[in-house]
């Protein structure tokens, strides 16, 4: 469903409400409580119906069988259908897609487009992100076809009202377009959903990716000035003690197609479609292309019979019948792999080698980024393309000087195409062997003969002098892939076996009880035994490709043993569940290793085949004379440094010094920033990496930093150990200029630059206040801010029938109830108990109101705070949910298929579970109807909150500095940058929790998210903060462990407790000069309840 | 020694042409090798442990929230600490109830394991000592009892007896206050056999083998008797060395229970002074109270090694 369709639904709900509000007065009356209640609930935003159509348990093989099953055959290369242009049917599209003009060829110049790819067409498709455009297409003969789509991956693009596109620009555009229209994607991978005849053929055309392009930004010197290529055509940045800065990259998008295939590289082969001549024989079909995440422009997209490719062997005799012969020893290129001429992904960045002295460039002391790839460059469908030009014409070698040192006993595989081409069916698979050396071997294919020995043959490459080719190294899962994907598919079957098991027996079965798995699940244990074969097979495939046994060896053959000894004997399938459950979890493990082909490359040399092959590796001894110079080099190396482009030395005492307790991944990136924030305000900033907790130690001795983010700002603020930012000057003014702007105060109200919620935890009374204006002390800024989200997975949910909760009451009596009929659980915190509270419009602490009163004694005493206490203990002890789980692991078997947890979670789900991607979402929590003091219902789905912070210390030598370094570092540009950039050097899986409300939506969330997101970020509650808080968590811990392990009454257990919290937060309020409750009461401000005194 | 006999005997060495300080610096300036050899040492030892010593004697005077200046209080802390802190009691207790248990049952367990273990040949004995040693020497090993113990019902105690249909539910064994105690002090004898336990095999190793054919010569009867009136009197100073580590390691026991049962221990039920130290030099910044839990710390394991001196001197009598 898109968007402009649930906009529809809401507002004809809408207005069914407000007519049924109009229409039903008398009965509302009547039966106010049933009628008027269930009014006010809000579902969350979620995509469960969409996934509902989405659903499709075929693989793609499965999807083929099926069609030849029925005699249909794969066209014969010689008798291929004419290729069909598809149609969009703009009226079936979605609100997001337009047909754009350019008119001015402003995105198919000539220069980029040299294949003609796109020449002569002046219409492109734009389909915005979360947008359906539907083409129709008419085929005349019935069989398998292709799918090509040609699409610009465009960062903006610009376009005025009659649709003519205006520009694409890049980075380095400086240009103004602010007066037209405009798209901006995320600079994350291009995903797309694809259905043929408003369905889903099979499950992979559900996840479809398209890559963008990637280029260096020319190395610049910190004047601006460009620097000059080194000896080896390398220019990167120095820093100050000569070490090489990576550039950054900019998307430069050109045209590119793609042939529609599988982004898990499983199969070798594009996706073959099916299109019939249909039930009325027209041959018409429509084909509709969803946009799951990022916009895009499409070409003329077309169905098509693909080439089939010839042979090496092939490729090799038409050469030489055109008289083609080894080119000569002088003609050859050599290219640094670190420059090259475009990457798929911005985390493909040149990285540092220091252990072999043949690497080129190399030094034993300083940091050269002289090698590309590695880890960055190891998921299929990532590519690196460098450009060569050849003298003479000639057979050549390519020969890159490359190693795969990370995974022990497998291959890492890449493809090659020249011009966008597979030169010859074996390019598609280029073997590099695991080894702890660099080896600089020419491109080769390896295989087995007849009687299993191992051939390698070098390929030859022809290359006509003084022309420029393009060569593009894919990664790809190579000749283990058809073996992964029998694999991950087994693992898909495995986890339904589980779960069906589980649903009968629960997850601590008793080995005892006959179950009668054969009665109950017969196609169970029969697919266990089918499995077991099936793994077997691919074991021996295994083996033979690779050559030896392995890690993955054992494993692949207990789990088959395992399911062995299950599905043949019903009374050992209890016994050995938990067994299969780990084995679920080693293989999914595996399985993800096994993905990843990492290969970093140093150079690539393109010379004649007769010429004498470079070495790969150094020799025995240079190697070990350049290890015992690194050894001593590293005495002389600045760590903190690293990256520092000016030397902060001789600005002391005026520049802020800024203690970071992050990665130095992220340092880097932001080192890299503030260099703008140098230029443009003169405030110098020096970074310098700490370990975490040396900020109180370090402040107590007095060498402090100027600013921290590593502690609890008002924990140091009523200590008066940093600057009261929310300080006022007599005639009312900040001294802290634009803090009122930040906050969203005064002139700005409701323009503040985070949520309200943010600064709850972070204003408490100041007990140093000379005037009325400054009772309110604000000691750190907001940075990241974390909440929960409720975690579900869409499959599980559309497999039993359910909805995603609106409310507490759907958890409790139809997601909790269901869920253990199918011996499922589902995942909470104990924190249940604030949000609970925060919902029914309960303070955590007494006092609200008054910020002098705020936080005298706990709330927790309340009859509502005592209700959602007793709630939270009776989820654990009535309903039985689970206290202590790994929800990660159990989100990912399925046996938790819904949870509570913080939003964060999704980064970690993103990486750790890949093969649940797109089968889950992440929505607002479950909400309660509450009715307030004029007796109306309210509905209020709210989440408590907590922000990291920055903050200015007390000994700042210049604090109106380090304050300008604040507001621009916490401000949305800034932190929107600094995600981005953290996501493009870490990837996707490095999403960054920021506080910053407009930061936040720039991160690269799809539109799906980003509403689930908004969702929740839109009803927040931060805790307010007093001293001594830190009791209230220990005692209420105390008293839930009470209720659990003893049995005791929640409420009691908690009552217990109450005086000894108070006893405590009075102790130290007292200790600070805060108001005690004692004292309040005296002064009127709270009246005996301890709530404060409504004037 | 009384007074009188040392008198009589420092007597004919008293000179009256230079005075003590004289004769001190002196003595220094002859044997300046010696002073110069302990000086790295001595001064380390000043800076890092005798000089936080004296300062936190002083702080436990204060309130000092580390980060404002000290303010002095004279005896508030201890006042607080005896006659107003319910905690406190308990923190004295369970550290009592840990020094009682582990300490005495630790140190004759090393005795023993060590006493049993020499009498293996070399090899065996090098062998069998690493296996004793290893769970102390490696650190943060005893977190495998968290997985033995985990709460979750996937944990090994927890599913075996869910298994043998014992419980039906899983028993958060760390977060329960019935079963920490017990089983933070099996984990804490576990890991207990460290530094002491090689003093013992070091101390066995030099006694001198005549002695116990001297020994028995004299009429020594049976291998208790032998090891009561021949190895453990040689081996004193090794004796008191391990004493010392088992008192010092059983009153600053907290590690292990922090790491498995959380801070706090639910219910402050196995809340050590130790904890109550962390508790308020850490969480709530009250460095002069936590100073004067030291203090009394401090007190304590004096006391507690005059008394294990004296028990020693009445090894082999």
């Amino acid at each position: 469903m898109n968007k402009n369709a649930k906009g529809f639904k809401k507002l004809v709900a809408l207005l069914l409400f407000a007519a049924m509000a109009v229409q039903s007065v008398p009965a509302v009356l009547a039966d106010k409580d049933e009628t008027a209640l269930s009014d006010v609930i809000v579902a969350p935003e979620n995509s469960l119906d969409e996934m509902e159509e989405l659903l499709n348990s075929t693989t793609y093989d499965e999807y083929k069988q099926i069609y030849k099953a029925d005699g249909v055959v794969e066209f014969d290369q010689n008798d291929r259908p004419d290729a069909v242009k598809a149609v969009l049917d703009l009226d079936a599209s979605s609100d997001g897609v337009k047909v754009l003009y350019d008119t001015n060829g402003v995105l198919s110049t000539k220069e980029e487009d040299p294949e003609g790819l796109v020449s002569g067409l002046s219409e492109y498709v734009l389909a915005e992100d979360g947008s359906t455009a539907v083409y129709k297409i008419k085929v005349d003969k019935p069989g398998f076809y292709n799918i090509r789509v040609p699409y610009y991956p465009f960062a903006s693009l610009y376009y005025d009202d009659e649709n003519n596109i205006i520009a694409a620009p890049t980075e380095l555009d400086k240009n103004d377009y602010s007066a037209y229209n405009s798209v901006a994607g995320n600079t994350v991978a291009i995903e797309r959903v694809i259905k043929i005849d408003g369905e889903v053929p099979f499950k992979d055309a559900r996840n479809i990716a398209f890559s963008r392009v990637w280029k260096d930004h020319a190395a610049t010197d910190k004047d601006g000035n460009l620097i000059q290529p080194d000896e080896y055509g390398r220019a990167f940045r120095l820093d100050i003690s000569s070490n090489e800065i990576r550039s950054k990259k900019y998307e430069d998008p050109i045209w590119r197609e793609e042939v529609l295939r599988d982004s898990n590289a499983f199969y070798d082969e594009s996706f073959l479609f099916y299109f019939g001549l249909g039930d009325n024989g027209d041959g018409v079909h429509t084909i509709e292309i969803y946009s799951s995440r990022e916009p895009v422009l499409y070409g003329e997209v077309e169905v098509f019979v693909d080439d089939k490719l010839q042979s090496y062997e092939e490729y090799h005799k038409a050469y030489e019948a055109m008289g083609a012969k080894s080119a000569p020893a002088e003609s050859f290129i050599k290219i640094q792999a670190e420059v090259p001429v475009a990457t798929s992904d911005q985390v493909i960045y040149p990285v540092g080698d220091k252990t072999s002295p043949l690497t080129e460039p190399s030094s034993p002391g300083i940091t050269l980024v002289n090698t590309i790839g590695g880890e960055k460059w190891q998921i299929a469908g990532q590519w690196i393309s460098y450009e060569i030009e050849v003298p003479e014409s000639g057979f050549y070698y390519i020969i890159p000087r490359a190693r795969q040192s990370l995974y022990a006993g497998i291959f890492a595989s890449r493809s090659l195409k020249i011009n966008g081409e597979y030169p010859f069916e074996e390019a598609k698979f280029l073997q590099f062997n695991y080894s702890d050396d660099w080896k600089a071997d020419p491109l080769n294919h390896q295989y087995r003969d007849e009687n299993g020995n191992l051939i390698v043959e070098q390929l030859e490459f022809y290359f006509e002098g003084g022309k420029k080719y393009t060569i593009e190294l894919e990664c790809v899962l190579g000749r283990l892939a058809s073996e992964l994907l029998a694999v991950d598919e087994s693992l898909v079957r495995m986890n339904e076996y589980y779960r069906q098991i589980l649903m009968i027996t629960g997850p601590e079965p008793d080995t005892y009880t006959d179950y009668g798995f054969n009665e109950l699940i017969p196609e169970v244990m029969r697919g266990m035994r089918v499995e077991a074969e099936n793994l077997r097979a691919v074991l021996a495939r295994f083996e033979e490709i690779i050559g030896e046994k392995g890690e993955h060896s054992v494993l692949l053959e207990r789990v088959a043993y395992t399911l062995e000894v299950m599905g043949n004997d019903e009374t050992k399938v209890a016994a050995n569940l938990s067994i299969l459950k780990s084995y679920i979890g080693s293989i999914g493990t595996w399985l993800l290793q096994s993905r990843n082909q990492p290969l970093q490359m140093d150079y690539i040399l393109v010379q004649g085949v007769d010429n004498k092959l470079p070495k790969g590796e150094a020799g025995f001894f240079s190697t070990i004379w350049f290890e015992i110079q690194s050894f001593f080099m590293s005495f002389f190396t600045d760590y903190n440094t690293y990256g520092a482009m000016e030397d902060f030395s001789k600005y002391d005492g005026q520049i802020v010094e800024v203690w970071l307790t992050t990665g130095r991944d992220q340092a880097q990136i932001m080192r890299e920033m503030v260099d703008e924030f140098t230029a443009e305000t003169k405030i110098a900033v020096n970074y310098k990496l700490v370990a975490a907790g040396t900020l109180l130690p370090a402040t107590l001795a007095g060498i402090g930093p100027d600013v921290s983010t590593d502690a609890d700002p008002t924990g140091f603020g009523v200590r008066n150990a940093v600057k009261n930012l929310a300080e006022r000057n007599e005639d009312g003014t900040y001294k802290y200029k634009g803090f009122d702007e930040m906050r969203g105060i005064g002139d700005y109200e409701g323009q503040g630059w985070f949520d309200e919620s943010a600064w709850t935890g972070l204003s408490v009374f100041n007990a140093d206040a000379e005037d009325e204006l400054n009772i309110e002390a604000v000691y750190g800024v907001p940075v990241t801010q974390a909440f929960e989200m409720l975690f579900y997975r869409k499959d599980i949910f559309i497999e039993l029938g359910l909805d995603v909760p609106k409310t507490w009451d759907d958890v409790f009596n139809v997601i909790i109830p269901k869920l253990a009929d199918k011996n499922m659980t589902m995942g909470f915190s104990q924190t249940v108990t604030q949000t609970l509270m925060y919902q029914m419009n309960e303070p955590y602490y007494k006092g609200a109101g008054d910020i002098r009163a705020v936080g005298h004694a706990t709330n927790l005493d309340s009859n509502t705070a005592l209700d959602a206490f007793q709630t939270m203990c009776e989820l654990f002890t009535l309903h039985s949910q689970p206290v202590s789980y790994d929800f990660a692991n159990r989100f990912r078997t399925g046996e938790m298929p819904i949870g509570i947890a913080d939003y964060s979670l999704c980064n970690q789900l993103l990486c750790f579970a890949p093969e649940i991607k797109g089968l889950w979402e992440f929505i607002r929590l479950p909400g309660t109807v509450t009715v307030d003091e004029n007796g109306n219902p309210t509905f209020s789905a709210v989440a408590p909150t907590s922000v990291s912070a920055i903050m200015i210390m007390g000994d700042a030598k210049n604090d109106q500095n380090a304050w300008e370094y604040i507001k621009w570092w916490v401000g949305a540009e800034a932190q929107e940058r600094f995600g981005k950039e953290q996501v493009a050097i870490m990837g996707a899986a490095a999403k960054y929790t920021t506080a910053n409300k407009q930061a936040l939506f720039g991160q690269p969330w799809s539109a799906q998210e980003r509403d689930n997101l908004a969702d929740q970020f839109g009803h927040l509650m931060g805790t307010p903060m007093t001293p001594g808080n830190y009791i209230v968590a220990r005692y209420t811990n105390f008293a839930f462990l009470d209720a659990y392990d003893n049995g005791d009454v929640p409420s009691d257990a908690m009552l217990y407790y109450i005086d000894e919290i108070n006893k405590e937060i009075t102790r130290k309020r007292a200790e600070y000069d805060f108001y005690t409750t004692d004292e309040l009461l005296e002064m009127g401000i709270i009246g005996e309840d301890g709530y404060v005194v409504k004037k | 020694m009384s007074e009188k006999t040392v008198a009589n005997k420092a007597a004919p060495k008293v000179r009256k042409d230079i005075t003590k300080w004289q004769w001190i610096r002196r003595q220094m300036v002859v044997n300046k090798v010696g002073y110069l050899l302990v000086a790295p040492y001595f001064l380390v030892f000043l800076t890092f442990t005798v000089a936080p010593v004296i300062l936190s004697l002083f702080l436990s005077f204060t309130s000092f929230n580390m980060l404002e200046m000290p303010k002095f209080l004279f005896m508030d802390n201890y006042v607080r600490l005896f006659l107003d802190d319910d905690i406190f009691l308990i923190a004295i207790k369970n550290t009592f109830v840990f020094a009682v248990i582990t300490g005495p049952v630790s140190y004759l367990l090393c005795l023993m394991f060590a006493w049993f273990i020499n009498e293996l040949t070399p090899k065996v004995r090098s062998i069998v000592t690493l296996i004793y040693y290893a769970p102390s020497i490696s650190g943060q090993v005893y977190l495998i009892w968290q997985v033995l113990f985990s709460s979750d019902s996937y944990g090994y105690a927890n599913g075996i007896l869910m298994k043998l249909g014992i419980i039906n539910t899983p028993i958060l064994w760390f977060q329960d206050t019935e079963y920490i105690m017990p089983l933070v002090i099996m984990v804490a004898l576990w890991t207990s056999l460290g530094t002491s336990f090689l003093s013992f095999i070091a101390g066995f190793q030099v006694v001198d083998k005549s002695l116990y054919e001297a020994a028995a010569v004299d009429g020594i009867r049976n291998r208790w008797q032998e090891l009561w009136f021949v190895t453990l009197p040689v081996m004193k100073n090794q004796m008191m060395f391990a004493a010392i580590m088992s008192i010092t390691g059983s009153f600053g026991f907290g590690g292990v229970v922090t790491a498995l049962c959380g801070f706090p221990s639910p219910s402050y039920c196995a809340w050590t002074m130790m904890h109550h130290l962390e508790d308020y030099g850490g969480a709530r910044w009250e460095v002069g109270y936590a100073s004067a839990i030291a203090t009394v710390l401090f007190i304590m394991m004096i006391g507690c090694n005059m008394v294990i001196n004296r028990m020693l001197s009445k090894v082999g009598k």
